[in-house]
């Protein structure tokens, strides 16, 4: 039997050897086994940050020209024209801010479609400079103007990382660019140049190297040809720099595509040399290529793992060696310390849980203050290992927040009121939003993984086999109006912004398409088309260049076009020779000032037809503000026939009154024979023949009388536009006077009235016709007088505006409401024959007069008691 | 005032004959002796003179069939045999053109014949007694 001591001592051997060996164990299995993986993976997420930051850097550049080329001064400048020189200054100080904000840019300028300079802003010697317009240069024979040129608003020039020349020679010491470039649209959509900016790859290239050193790695960034960044300083822009070694040579051991290579991890053979190594390769800004590749010696890569293992393997061994030693002297005193040790070391290994017994002295302290050591230089290196863990987690954390954006883009896509939807080159749907639920009826699932083909109708495949050519080859398809079939296999008027997607590499791998619903502006554009093609006026609209976009049938008629020949040319078509060259001008007068408005106003226009013949017509002009500029709708109104119609009326009134002379003065000498001759019989005769014959020749005496005063009436009415004197100054009171003295006096006299004249104006008028207007207008207030009382005439004026206002008041027997109207008309008389004398036109007779001297003529009546004749004449300015 | 107991002879040019009997009727009512010889167109009224006859004085209408009382006046004061005869023009019209036209070609009097039966008479009268018994006529 062995003693208490020995058994003690053995089995303490065994446990502390058991202990060692299985912490020994467990490290191995913790870190050993997975080590070089872990360690190379860990290599490869570092080298895809350092490129992606790489990217970031190209990629703000990048976002920062797109802005600018966006910006509404940048389309000024790329327009040109009157407002540029403002313009130019407002960039050149845009661009000064990006410099001074953003110490990588060296210069941003602006270059035209020429490729001369018009804006530029450097850095020089660490200060921004706009540069003046005498040392703007002409840079047509750069590559990067003709890269630039050739693109379209929004897409993106990248150069290759070179180093900066300045006048041709390689600026020193070297500094590493990359220009990047957009093109710039006016606001027409016409490029007119193009934004450019130089970046200094410097710091970043340092940052980046600086890091890689820090955790002892070497970190190389090529190019195709040669070592953008290289460990050794001297290897850096070899080729640039005339020298010819480049860089594959130093990687033989390297699979022979690595410049292609997207990632790669591995251990490769470096000059004799186990090293990990891990190559990004990127496409600069979607530009040219390059390689990132971080290196870490194979030893260093295991560094860790390997030291966790070998410490705990010599703490295990140092234990069991001072166990054995000891076991003797401890056995004495260990079974409680021991088997508090074997019960903290137990819990270690179920639970991670390090708990060094306190209270120990001696040899079991010692051995527990070794494994208190050893569990915490193990913990150290644990914690090491952790960090570089959580320095990989922020990596892809990084990554996930890139893959959130897309998710943002995507939902985007999804609550789109628009079809959004993703094909491959080849025209298969790969994704499918709601919107283009909405407008096609068929779901994403019907659709992903169908061709587009299903939407188009038979007669429009050859167009769209087309269509999907040009994006094959990197064109964009904007606003592309076409029909397309739903599922229910109805055509829909949609509008198509097609774009190709490109891969990584430059490749176009998809292709994008926005459709928007076009139907209900199709509709009300048909419903317009329809309502001018209904018009009765000929309607023409032109664009802003004088070209037909519209025509209607009534405009097919009047000219005898038929549309087709009229659809595309110039409206000058239409317009006679003579009136052709000043046309033009008269178009842009319009626009510069459009408003509704008739053309020509107070001018003989006319349209010229097909044939030749010119035909006079009446045009009003209708501006119609659209999203693409100005339209003018014109009105043609054909006024042949109302011209001839006008000329007619003319003539025929000339007619008229020729024979109202003609008729009334030949009339008048059978009747002066009539009336002299039954005048003579009375004067003869009278109280020779019995009573009844006397009456008889006294009949035939007033009708020949009444008679002769209708004709000189008739006379005096046919001649008053024919016969008339031109207007001159005329006192009225002078003209009122001579009436009452030379033509009323007998009237007056005899029916014992007087006339009040006030005081009247002088006026414009033909002195003998107005002298009428009074002369009836007081003979008549004399001739229609009571019986009771003598007749009272007033004459006045007062003026109203731009009118006089002259008034014949009387007090006579008046005239009845219902008389009004009649009043002023031919041959009207109120009366009976025997009650009062007068032709029956006196007053139309006024009233032409009063209407010929631009004025009017009205009265105001109380039966019984006296009228007001009202007449207005104007009022003489001169 | 004349001591002529012969008869003034009077041409009246006048194609109405109403108006050649207003004429006679209103010449007559004077006292004065007037021997009418009424012809009623200027071709007769030219014939008649040409023919050798001499009136002291002519009345003349400037409305006439055939030829026109303007064409009669100009042939007469163009006629140095003729043109010392007065003419007095007698016509319905009052137009300012014919007024002065006649005068031009020579009339030596203008008178416009009232619408009114009883102002003709009277224009008559006035008429008659200038020529025949105010104003002295050429010698025959």
């Amino acid at each position: 039997m062995m003693t208490l001591r020995t058994r003690m001592t053995a089995a303490m051997i065994v446990l502390v050897v058991a202990t060692a060996i299985s912490v020994a164990w467990l490290a191995n299995l913790a870190f050993g086994a997975q080590g070089l993986p872990e360690a190379l993976d860990a290599l490869g997420s570092d080298t895809r940050l350092l490129a992606a930051t790489l990217q970031a850097t190209a990629i703000g550049a990048a976002a920062d020209i797109l802005t600018f080329g966006r910006l509404d001064v940048a389309a000024a400048v790329a327009e040109g024209g009157s407002t540029t020189a403002e313009a130019e200054a407002q960039l050149a100080d845009l661009f000064a801010a990006a410099l001074a904000v953003k110490q990588r840019y060296l210069q941003l300028r602006f270059i035209d479609t020429t490729g001369f300079e018009v804006v530029r802003v450097d850095r020089r010697d660490g200060r921004v400079h706009s540069v003046p317009q005498v040392e703007l240069q002409d840079k047509s024979e750069r590559p990067y103007v003709q890269g630039a040129l050739s693109l379209q608003p929004g897409d993106l020039y990248v150069s290759p990382v070179q180093l900066n020349e300045e006048e041709g020679e390689l600026d020193v010491p070297y500094v590493p660019v990359v220009r990047l470039a957009t093109p710039v649209a006016s606001s027409s959509g016409v490029v007119g140049g193009f934004i450019i900016v130089n970046m200094d790859m410097r710091s970043v290239l340092a940052t980046l190297k600086r890091d890689a050193m820090d955790r002892g790695r070497e970190l190389y960034i090529m190019s195709a040809s040669e070592y953008l960044l290289h460990p050794d300083h001297d290897r850096e822009f070899e080729r640039s720099r005339g020298l010819s070694r480049g860089w594959s040579d130093d990687f033989p051991d390297l699979p022979p595509d690595l410049a292609n290579e997207v990632a790669w991890t591995g251990l490769a053979d470096i000059r004799g040399e186990s090293v990990g190594v891990a190559v990004r390769g990127l496409p600069l800004a979607g530009g040219p290529r390059v390689v990132v590749l971080t290196t870490e010696p194979e030893a260093q890569l295991m560094a860790g793992p390997r030291r966790v293992v070998t410490s705990a393997v010599l703490g295990g061994g140092l234990v069991a060696l001072m166990a054995t030693v000891l076991a003797a002297l401890l056995a004495r005193s260990l079974s409680r310390p021991m088997a508090r040790l074997a019960g903290a070391v137990a819990r270690f290994e179920t639970a991670g849980d390090w708990d060094v017994p306190s209270g120990t002295t001696g040899e079991v302290g010692v051995l527990a203050d070794t494994l208190d050591r050893a569990i915490r230089s193990e913990r150290e290196k644990h914690a090491e290992l952790e960090e570089q863990i959580e320095i990989r987690r922020e990596t892809e954390a990084k990554l996930e927040r890139e893959a959130a954006r897309l998710r943002h883009l995507s939902t985007v896509a999804q609550s789109s009121l628009d079809g959004i939807y993703t094909m491959t080159a080849e025209g298969t749907v790969t994704s499918w939003n709601p919107g283009a639920e909405r407008l096609y009826g068929y779901t994403a699932d019907d659709m992903v993984g169908r061709h587009i083909s299903v939407l188009v109708r038979d007669d429009d495949r050859p167009e769209v086999e087309g269509v999907l050519e040009r994006l094959r080859s990197g064109e964009a398809v904007r606003d592309y109006e076409t029909v397309r079939l739903t599922r229910q296999g109805e055509g829909r008027d949609v509008s198509l912004t097609l774009s190709p997607v490109r891969d990584d590499a430059g490749a176009v791998g998809g292709i994008s398409a926005i459709a928007r619903d076009i139907g209900e502006r199709k509709a009300l554009e048909e419903r317009f088309r329809l309502s001018v093609e209904a018009c009765p006026n000929g309607m023409v609209m032109v664009d802003e260049s004088g070209v037909v976009v519209l025509v209607n049938r009534e405009v097919e008629r009047l000219f005898g076009y038929s549309r087709e020949e009229l659809l595309g040319e110039s409206i000058e078509k239409l317009v006679p020779e003579a009136a052709r060259g000043a046309h033009p001008g008269l178009r842009r007068r319009f626009a510069g000032e459009p408003r509704r408005r008739a053309m020509g106003s107070g001018r003989d226009l006319f349209g010229r037809r097909k044939d030749g013949a010119e035909i006079p017509v009446e045009i009003g002009l209708n501006p119609i503000q659209a999203p693409d500029g100005l339209f003018v709708l014109a009105s043609i109104v054909d006024i042949s026939e109302r011209l001839k119609a006008q000329e007619e009326l003319r003539r025929s009134n000339e007619d008229l009154e020729q024979f109202a002379y003609v008729a009334s003065h030949d009339l008048q000498e059978p009747l002066r024979m009539v009336a002299s001759y039954t005048e003579l019989l009375a004067q003869r005769y009278e109280g020779q023949l019995d009573e009844r014959a006397d009456k008889y020749i006294r009949y035939a005496v007033d009708g020949a009388k009444r008679m002769q005063l209708l004709i000189t009436d008739l006379l005096r009415f046919s001649r008053i536009d024919s016969q008339s004197k031109p207007f001159a100054p005329t006192e009225l009171n002078a003209v009122v006077q001579e009436v009452i003295d030379a033509r009323l006096a007998a009237a007056l006299h005899e029916a014992g009235g007087t006339v009040a004249v006030a005081e009247l104006p002088v006026v414009q008028a033909d002195e003998v016709q107005i002298g009428q207007v009074f002369q009836n207008l007081i003979s008549n207030a004399l001739k229609f007088r009571p019986e009771d009382r003598p007749p009272e005439v007033h004459v006045a004026a007062e003026r109203q505006g731009p009118m006089w206002l002259i008034s014949v008041r009387d007090n006579g027997i008046g005239i009845e409401e219902e008389y009004a109207e009649r009043i002023f008309e031919m041959f009207q008389r109120l009366h009976g024959v025997g009650t009062y004398s007068g032709s029956g036109i006196g007053l139309t007779l006024t009233r032409k007069i009063v209407r010929r001297h631009g004025g009017q003529i009205w009265f105001e009546s109380t039966p019984g008691s006296g009228t007001t004749f009202y007449f207005t004449l104007p009022v003489d300015e001169r | 005032m004349t001591s002529d107991v012969r008869a003034i002879e009077v041409l009246l040019v006048e194609d109405n004959p109403g108006d050649a009997d207003l004429t006679r009727e209103a010449l007559e009512a004077d006292r004065v002796r007037v021997n009418l010889t009424v012809v009623t167109d200027g071709v007769e009224a030219l014939d008649f003179l040409r023919s050798g006859s001499r009136p002291d004085l002519i009345f003349l209408d400037l409305n006439l069939p055939r030829k026109g009382g303007r064409e009669v006046l100009r042939e007469i004061k163009e006629d140095a045999e003729l043109r010392s005869i007065p003419v007095v023009v007698l016509t319905s019209s009052a137009a300012e053109s014919d007024i002065a036209q006649s005068y031009y070609l020579g009339a030596n009097c203008y008178v416009t014949k009232p619408v009114d039966l009883r102002a003709f008479q009277q224009v008559m009268a006035q008429t008659g007694s200038f020529w025949f018994t105010l104003v002295r006529l050429p010698p025959a």
